[in-house]
């Protein structure tokens, strides 16, 4: 579980000392990779609201969630061009995305900054695309270490 | 209880804090994610899916309940109908059950009477035509982000007076489950899942004010008489003639209002002597509203409101 301010940096953070307790691959890959998910919960506390990222198996339309996906590289050579795709359910909407994330709004086909993306509006002209119209995400990392490793993160609202 | 239930429980601000979200995802929905990724490594490209992450959406129960009707409505006869709307804002088919509740400070309360749903759907209530919920019974399932026009006819309680005002509150609860929002209810959703008390607490009330409109009739019956000798004296031969001055009052109406008065023994009706407002009617039962034979006069005076009167005038002559 992660920390309120941790949770809020979104986007790459590597972290070469990473424990990878959850991690299976089923082949003998030399990059593990590893998803989770977890449900933002508020509580109103004599301090304040408290903001708490819980695992669970269900949730309401509304719920933030936030996605972790941790890679980890099990050889002792770097591992190179190293490129993550993350398909986003069409029962959520990204949400908190930084300038620099790679999107796709059009099923994965072209992805770039989603200020650079547009999509046919109502009169078949291009309009901006939205984040409600995100349907991957991409990160791309040039190098990871031997036996280093990172998460990526991306928050999401359940429609 | 198990953690996430626990922390679900708990967590009660976050549905607060959510904004309306009308229907949203279908209860019952899962949200998957797996990602993958490519790589380059001394041996060439290599790809790599993580595993499936996948969330189930519960379940919320929520409504709202809006009065289809304007202002004041008012309550003439023994029932009003009152038309709500009741809007399903969960995400997951809920049925919901009507109730009322007095309120205090009214003048007289109204009760429930029927409640029925708008089965052909004209925003009107058609006795006969729309469905009757059965006291008790729920009202059948709205589906997630419908909404449904449902009649409750109220009646009086007690002798109210015209003019006075009564409230009711009409309550809409859902049949899976009401309380706190945030409320989990376990295997109550929508095809297996749980449910979750919304931020509307899973019912929704409204409160309607009725007025009494009401009318009294009042008969004022006077008379004058011309003797055969130029006076008033009520001498045989004699002619009488009678005034039934029919005043209704109070701030409703009065419908088929019909005035009969029998011809008094000892005396003849004069034919063709039958007026209303001066304007004369025929004896015979025909087209015009009034008939009179050598038993009694009868006159349809039909729909009036209050502060209407009518004069209907007769003669006899005394045997």
């Amino acid at each position: 579980m992660f920390s309120a301010s941790t949770a809020r940096k979104m986007g790459l953070c590597l972290c070469a000392a990473l424990s990878l307790g959850g991690a299976t691959s089923a082949q003998a890959q030399a990059v593990a990779l590893n998803s989770t998910v977890s449900v933002e919960r508020r509580t109103q506390t004599t301090a304040g609201e408290k903001v708490e990222w819980a695992v669970a198996e269900t949730v309401v339309p509304g719920d933030k969630l936030q996605f972790s996906i941790i890679y980890h590289n099990e050889t002792s050579d770097i591992v190179s061009n190293f490129v993550i795709n993350n398909p986003v359910s069409a029962n959520v909407t990204v949400t908190d995305l930084a300038a620099d994330q790679m999107v796709s709004v059009d099923g994965g086909k072209t992805f770039a900054t989603l200020d650079r993306l547009t999509v046919n509006g109502p009169d078949g002209n291009p309009v901006p695309a939205t984040p409600e119209q995100v349907t991957h995400l991409r990160w791309v990392i040039a190098a990871i270490p031997a036996r280093g490793g990172g998460e990526v993160r991306f928050f999401a609202r359940v429609r | 209880m198990n953690l996430s239930k626990f922390l679900l429980a708990a967590g009660v601000t976050s549905y607060l804090a959510t904004p309306c979200l009308a229907a949203g995802v279908s209860a019952g929905t899962l949200i998957e994610s797996t990602a993958s990724a490519s790589y380059d490594t001394g041996a060439g490209r290599n790809t790599v899916d993580s595993n499936k992450v996948t969330l189930r959406i519960d379940e919320v129960i929520d409504a709202t309940l809006s009065a289809l009707d304007s202002g004041t409505v008012p309550l003439a006869g023994a029932t009003a109908t009152l038309a709500f709307s009741l809007t399903n804002t969960g995400n997951g088919p809920e049925a919901f059950r009507i109730s009322s509740s007095p309120v205090a400070g009214s003048a007289f309360d109204p009760v429930i009477n029927t409640v029925a749903i708008d089965s052909n759907n004209n925003g009107i209530y058609d006795s006969g035509i729309d469905q009757i919920v059965a006291a008790g019974a729920a009202i059948p399932d709205v589906a997630a982000g419908a909404s449904m026009t449902v009649f409750v006819l109220v009646a009086p309680s007690g002798a109210p007076k015209d003019g006075d005002e009564g409230r009711i509150n009409i309550r809409a609860e859902a049949v899976s489950g009401t309380g706190s929002p945030g409320t989990a209810l376990p295997g109550q959703g929508a095809g297996g899942t749980d449910a979750i008390i919304g931020s509307s607490g899973g019912s929704a009330q409204i409160t309607s004010l009725l007025v009494i409109r009401s009318a009294t009739v009042q008969i004022v019956k006077s008379y004058t008489i011309s003797d055969p000798f130029g006076g008033t004296e009520a001498v045989p031969g004699a002619f009488v003639t009678f005034t039934l001055n029919t005043q209704v009052s109070g701030s409703g109406s009065v419908s088929n209002l019909v005035v009969t008065d029998p011809i008094p023994a000892g005396s003849r009706y004069v034919p063709g002597s039958l007026t209303l407002e001066s304007a004369p009617l025929t004896d015979a039962a025909d087209a015009d509203n009034g008939r009179a034979s050598s038993t009694g006069i009868e006159v349809r005076l039909g729909d009036l409101p209050g502060g209407s009167q009518r004069a209907i005038t007769f003669r006899i002559q005394i045997d």
